[in-house]
């Protein structure tokens, strides 16, 4: 069992027309094992879901896809047709997305949208497919789900309409659970139960999960491995235990030192980053942080750190 | 739950429409220049003056024209209640026999017309939609193109290029109708082309705003075959909007099947209509007026409530 669930190499992901094409992801590579938590985070426009997505198969249409290795469970699936890549990654890779209030099909049955994985690839009749889906609700924590299994979404507030998505996730018994953004929406109490049932099913089931979230602390505290991005490259691999005592880049102590904490003066300023990520289309040649960066040199704008030793910074190391 | 309160809103609506139309007519039969019990006694040579007058007079009687308009329009709205709408002016024949004799033509017809649209325009649309999903502009551009050109063209140029083309250059279809169900294809695909090209553009958009939806990302990440996909997540929500214009376009294709009756020399209502109008015939008016209006009242229910099947938020916000 040495084989990790997911392997990518050199993953970059670009929009538009040939002349114009715009690289959002550069050459990203990423390793998933077995039973481990992996948490990719960043701000808005890193590229961490497009990173996420296109590990799923789930780039929006006019993506182009650009990778030297993808390999899902074993499975090539670089050469795969769509046929293929559907046999590997049906009812084996589960996926929760971050918007609950339009991710679920508004003109279907919470019940029958759920089910659908479990029946076709678990091949599980309907009457055992919607006791399936009554368990998984009832472990997200849902009231009554043996009539919230007819509900229509609309019926569900947003809260629960976020954990059914998990439950969805959850349907198959899959090897890998990909994560984007799936607390964001939710209240701090719901978050936790989430994170909690994340963490319970990694340990009792061995399921590796991708968490994807801008939200370092609650990374730090359900991963076993963070990747920070920054303009669609990573920065920094780091083991989460170490992350607040051992991150190195300057981005990520940033992002650590921005977390609030409850026993900081209010009325002094919360910390931030100053300054705005540089836009994709205009990547300057150097460190794309250099702007923002408390520890910028000469060297860091015109040449760009590569990733060596789990960060990419030429003054840390 | 809602269905009851649902379906008592679409009753009153059938009604309140039913009212408006019965009014509406009556009103604009009126308007129509001439003078009904004249073209009804017709004008003949040998009465002398004195006897024209009294016929005329006779006749204002006969046809209740002689009473207040408050009290005809009173019996106008009593005659679409009791479905009684007396004799027609100018044949003596009753309304409801003429209604009978025809309407199975155009019902035929408008049917058939119904189905064009539908059954080409929905796949078409989708299809379209399916493949001009962010790539294939030149399709996107060729398409709007065409369907525009196509839709329109209004359905008598469409039925005069199919007689010639398929009934006299190529004998694939009767000429005049013989009986058989050939007799609807020609007919049909003239009225029902230029709605389904209509339809088939608003339905392609519709499907690129499905499919850009989250729900089918959702839906995706389940890796069902394709045909599992449209039929589950995309159709049901690309139908809803779909009906709702296909409900539109069908009081438009009921007023072009009035009209190609004739040229594919049909004894429909279509004839009968544009007769009673010009001849001021205010029963016989009234009455089709009523069942043009009555269908397209019928069709939109119809379609309200398939798209409550489809997307029961609909039924809430009733």
């Amino acid at each position: 069992m040495t084989e990790p669930v997911l392997e990518i190499e050199d993953l970059s992901i670009s929009f538009g027309p040939a002349k114009h094409r715009v690289t959002i992801v550069h050459e990203i590579s990423l390793r998933i094992d077995r039973g481990e938590i992996v948490g990719v985070v960043g701000e808005s426009g890193s590229g961490k879901t497009l990173t996420s997505m296109a590990a799923s198969d789930l780039l929006p249409a006019g993506a182009h896809r650009d990778a030297t290795k993808w390999r899902f469970e074993g499975t090539d699936l670089m050469d795969a047709n769509r046929a293929q890549r559907a046999a590997a990654l049906g009812g084996k890779l589960g996926v929760v997305f971050q918007d609950p209030m339009s991710s679920l099909n508004p003109a279907r049955r919470v019940g029958s949208q759920l089910s659908d994985a479990a029946r076709f690839w678990g091949k599980r009749s309907r009457s055992d497919a919607r006791s399936d889906v009554i368990d998984r609700l009832r472990r997200v924590r849902i009231a009554s789900p043996e009539q919230r299994v007819d509900n229509y979404p609309h019926e569900f507030s947003g809260g629960m309409r976020q954990r059914a998505m998990i439950a969805m996730g959850l349907m198959t018994t899959p090897s890998l659970i990909v994560a984007d953004e799936p607390t964001t929406a939710l209240d701090v109490t719901v978050q936790a139960d989430v994170m909690e049932l994340i963490k319970e099913l990694n340990e009792t089931e061995g399921t590796s999960v991708l968490l994807v979230s801008h939200n370092i602390a609650l990374i730090a505290e359900v991963c076993h491995r963070v990747l920070v991005m920054y303009a669609g490259r990573i920065v920094e691999e780091v083991a989460a235990s170490d992350l607040a005592t051992s991150a190195r880049h300057p981005y990520t102590r940033a992002l650590i030192a921005s977390v609030p904490s409850v026993d900081a003066d209010p009325s002094q300023e919360l910390a931030a980053i100053g300054g705005v990520p540089p836009d994709p289309g205009h990547l300057p040649p150097g460190c794309a942080f250099a702007d923002r960066c408390p520890l910028v040199t000469d060297r860091c704008r015109v040449e760009r750190p590569e990733l060596v030793n789990g960060v990419a910074c030429w003054e840390v190391d | 739950m809602h269905w009851g309160r649902f379906l008592a809103q679409r009753l009153l609506r059938v009604v309140v429409v039913s009212i408006v139309l019965v009014t509406a007519t009556f009103i604009t039969v009126r308007m129509v220049p001439g003078d009904p019990a004249l073209k009804a006694i017709g004008m003949q040579s040998d009465r002398t003056p004195a006897e024209q007058a009294k016929a005329l007079k006779q006749a204002r009687s006969d046809l209740h024209l002689d009473r207040p308009l408050p009290v005809q329009y009173l019996e106008t709205l009593r005659s679409a209640v009791t479905f009684d709408f007396g004799k027609s002016f100018q044949t003596g024949q009753k309304v409801t026999q003429i209604i009978s004799d025809r309407v199975g033509s155009t019902l035929r017809l408008a049917l058939g017309g119904t189905i064009v649209m539908l059954v080409i325009g929905v796949p078409l649309g989708v299809v379209i939609g399916a493949l001009t999903n962010g790539r294939r502009s030149g399709l996107e551009v060729g398409f709007s193109g065409i369907s525009g050109f196509v839709g329109s063209i209004p359905p008598y140029v469409l039925s005069v290029i199919g007689i010639f083309l398929f009934a006299y250059t190529w004998s694939i279809f009767p000429r005049i109708p013989e009986g058989s169900l050939l007799d609807d294809v020609l007919p049909s695909l003239a009225l029902g082309l230029g709605p389904a090209f209509l339809l088939a553009r608003v339905v392609r958009v519709e499907t690129l705003d499905v499919l850009q939806q989250d729900y089918v990302r959702t839906a995706r990440s389940k890796w069902l075959p394709w045909t599992r996909l449209y039929a589950r997540d995309v159709m049901p929500n690309v139908l809803t909007p779909a009906l709702t214009i296909a409900g539109v376009l069908f009081s438009s294709l009921l007023g072009g099947a009035v009209v190609i009756e004739g040229i594919f020399g049909r004894n429909g209502l279509g004839a009968t209509l544009i007769n009673a109008v010009q001849l001021g015939d205010y029963p016989v008016v009234v009455a089709i007026s009523l069942l043009f209006g009555f269908l397209v009242v019928i069709a939109n229910t119809v379609v309200d409530i398939l798209i409550a099947f489809i997307d029961p938020r609909t039924l809430v916000a009733a």
